[in-house]
């Protein structure tokens, strides 16, 4: 019996949690959460330092406590990069319990659709609703447009199964369907276009404090969701029977794993949009990197979400000065070939 | 899959099709020239596009309105006959210019390469074939490696569509023409004049012309190599041809008119459940449907927000998108 999730793309790491001593495992997989935990901070203090104003890290720190630079640290770079990091965070997350609720390695939110529902249920709340109520209107249109496609999605799963590469082909279109109708309310309310272009492609630019202080609630009323779902994640790995006898419902586990799927790209879209592939590429680089046990996989997930977000945000401002590309064109194009080499892989192992 | 017994009444239904199609494609861009901001009947602007005498309203006829609507035809047969070809080279019905990202290949090399060099007007069509090419070469590969599935194909090639595109809107970012964006992404032929007319209308002929006289071979490209060799084919070289004709023809069109998507998609599978599995029919509903999807979405596009214009690639993108979903499901069942 494999503790490994079937969902997990390679025959994963020879470190079976099982097999190998405990405390062996447990010490190489703390070092690897305290190295991205590292890793995070450096490039947040890089990200912050980075821009028309060069800082360096001590300045930047000193900024935070209200030093010489504290206005752009604290009302320009740091809430662009907590949106960052809590909305990388939330798309990984989301990916996790998606890829586990589907077993389908390939079901995350960007790729099937999720996101790009969701920015379009953001898009019609906007134009459709008076500015005064935005407030309310654009996270309900976020949430019922992540709902809809997710509960089509589902429908489709049902008739053409969910496993391989049909359901995210299968969401593909329902993205291509939801991007194309965004573009259509970008060209007939051009007021909202600059609004529409992040919902399209994504991107953290111009975050202000409130920014992530919305985030910062809707993400604290994720967690208890998110606590449950990974307390079940490492039973929801086996197969329904095996489930059923350890007494676990797994048809309800798979509905709270949706549920908060949908809630945390939901939330993570009313900010930065859909950035594509990165609720794909964390949750596979987590499990490659700590395996597929739901305490280390969790925490490994979110900390690669928020970093990748943060790095992609960076590179786009780097790469075009002085003009920035957007974090999820950036995250579009680097994790894009990722999805290819699964395919090809999946493919050789077939074939 | 053609078979060589086709019933007579069939036969009628298709020569049905294709005539009817090709008539109806002339009617609606006749239609569309009265279609637009400036207030024109269309019996005026019959009337100026008959007349010769130099008027305000003949040239806005003339100049404006006639260019696009052929282009829009030319630019629909093209994509039409791309998508029929694709889906035979690679018996993979979910095959098109767009889903398996040629498209967004022409799209990204042409635009790096006007970027690169402005001056370069008509020859950005080159850029566009060399783009259009070498994603087509992966994604044949791809298919002839034979691991890959027909959902995995199609995937691989929409995910290269995504990365491309996403590299497309990068690249006019970097260099402050984000208003080419909306071009770019969804195709549109909103502006288009007779120089289009011209870069286009030579592919899209020679490209149709090889593909009608060579229909006998490139049916037999939906058997399997050996039993097309037993037929006296040299399927190697079949394929090939085929390949560059779907790479002209896609490549031209999206140097004039950019990525319009979902045209080479549905065409050639509304013209299989017109015409029925013969191969040449297939090929002449696609030549005379093609135009007539097109024309009718460029209509569509003027109208749904008039008199704001949308790109044709919206259009094309909505209809077509649920198309591809419903093909995505039964490609799994059958």
């Amino acid at each position: 019996m494999s503790t490994t999730a079937p969902a997990t793309p390679t025959p994963v790491v020879s470190t079976d949690p099982v097999r190998s001593a405990p405390s062996d495992g447990a010490t190489r997989r703390a070092v690897v959460i305290a190295v991205l935990v590292v890793a995070l901070v450096g490039l947040t203090l890089a990200s912050a330092g980075f821009g028309a104003v060069a800082l360096s890290p001590t300045t930047v720190l000193d900024g935070l406590l209200g030093g010489a630079q504290s206005f752009i640290v604290q009302q320009y770079r740091m809430p662009r990069i907590g949106v960052a990091v809590l909305a990388g965070a939330m798309l990984a997350l989301a990916g996790v319990f998606l890829q586990s609720a589907v077993r389908n390695v390939l079901a995350s939110p960007d790729v099937v659709g999720v996101t790009k529902g969701a920015g379009l249920g953001a898009m019609v709340a906007t134009v459709l609703t008076p500015p005064a109520v935005l407030w309310l209107a654009v996270p309900l249109g976020v949430v019922a447009g992540a709902a809809l496609v997710t509960v089509l999605l589902l429908g489709i799963a049902k008739i053409v199964g969910s496993r391989g590469a049909t359901l995210a082909l299968v969401g593909i279109a329902i993205a291509a369907l939801a991007g194309a109708a965004i573009q259509y309310l970008m060209v007939v309310y051009p007021s909202y276009a600059d609004q529409a272009m992040v919902w399209l492609a994504g991107s953290v630019y111009g975050s202000t404090p409130n920014d992530v202080v919305f985030l910062a609630i809707w993400a604290t009323c994720c967690v208890p969701l998110i606590i449950v779902c990974a307390s079940r994640l490492d039973l929801a790995a086996f197969d329904d029977d095996t489930q059923g006898s350890l007494g676990v419902a797994p048809a309800s586990n798979r509905a709270l794993f949706v549920v908060t799927a949908v809630v945390l790209s939901a939330g993570a879209v009313v900010a930065v949009g859909g950035i594509g592939f990165l609720g794909l590429l964390a949750p596979h680089l987590a499990r490659l990197l700590v395996g597929a046990r739901a305490r280390w996989l969790v925490p490994a997930a979110a900390l690669l979400g928020a970093a990748l977000l943060v790095l992609a945000d960076l590179t786009g401002r780097i790469i075009a000065l002085p003009n920035e590309i957007p974090a999820g064109i950036v995250a579009a194009i680097a994790g894009g070939p990722y999805l290819l080499f699964l395919l090809l892989r999946e493919a050789r192992r077939h074939g | 899959m053609p078979r060589t017994v086709h019933d007579r009444p069939r036969h009628v239904g298709a020569v049905a099709v294709i005539v009817g199609g090709a008539l109806a494609s002339v009617v609606v861009g006749l239609l569309s020239l009265g279609i637009g901001p400036t207030g024109i009947s269309w019996s005026d602007s019959l009337t100026a596009l008959l007349s010769d005498e130099p008027s305000r309203l003949r040239s806005l006829v003339i100049d404006v309105r006639l260019p696009r609507a052929v282009l829009a035809a030319l630019v629909g047969a093209s994509l039409a006959v791309a998508g029929l070809l694709a889906q035979a080279l690679t018996r993979n019905p979910l095959a098109s210019p767009q889903t398996f990202g040629i498209n967004a290949g022409a799209a990204v090399a042409i635009v790096l390469a006007t970027i690169a060099f402005p001056s370069l007007g008509a020859l950005g069509t080159v850029a566009a074939l060399i783009g259009a090419g070498t994603v087509g070469a992966l994604m044949w590969f791809l298919s002839t490696t034979g691991a890959v599935t027909v959902v995995g194909l199609a995937l691989a090639g929409m995910t290269v569509q995504i990365v491309l595109s996403a590299l497309v809107q990068a690249i006019l970012i970097m260099n402050n023409s984000t208003q080419d964006i909306v071009f770019w992404l969804a195709g549109s032929v909103t502006g288009a004049d007779w120089s289009d007319v011209a870069v286009l209308a030579p592919a899209t002929a020679a490209g149709c012309a090889v593909a009608l006289l060579g229909a006998r071979s490139f049916a037999l490209l939906t058997l399997d190599a050996f039993t097309a060799a037993s037929l006296g084919q040299h399927p190697a070289r079949v394929a090939g041809a085929a390949a560059v004709i779907v790479v002209v023809l896609a490549g031209a069109a999206v140097a004039v008119a950019g990525p319009i998507g979902f045209i080479g998609l549905i065409v050639p599978h509304i013209a299989r459940r017109l015409v029925g599995a013969r191969f040449l029919t297939q090929l002449l509903a696609c030549i005379a449907l093609g135009p007539l999807l097109l024309l009718a979405a460029d209509v569509l596009a003027r109208l749904v927000a008039f008199p704001t214009e949308t790109p044709a690639g919206i259009v094309t993108a909505l209809l077509g998108a649920p198309v591809f979903l419903i093909l995505a499901i039964r490609a799994r069942r059958a």
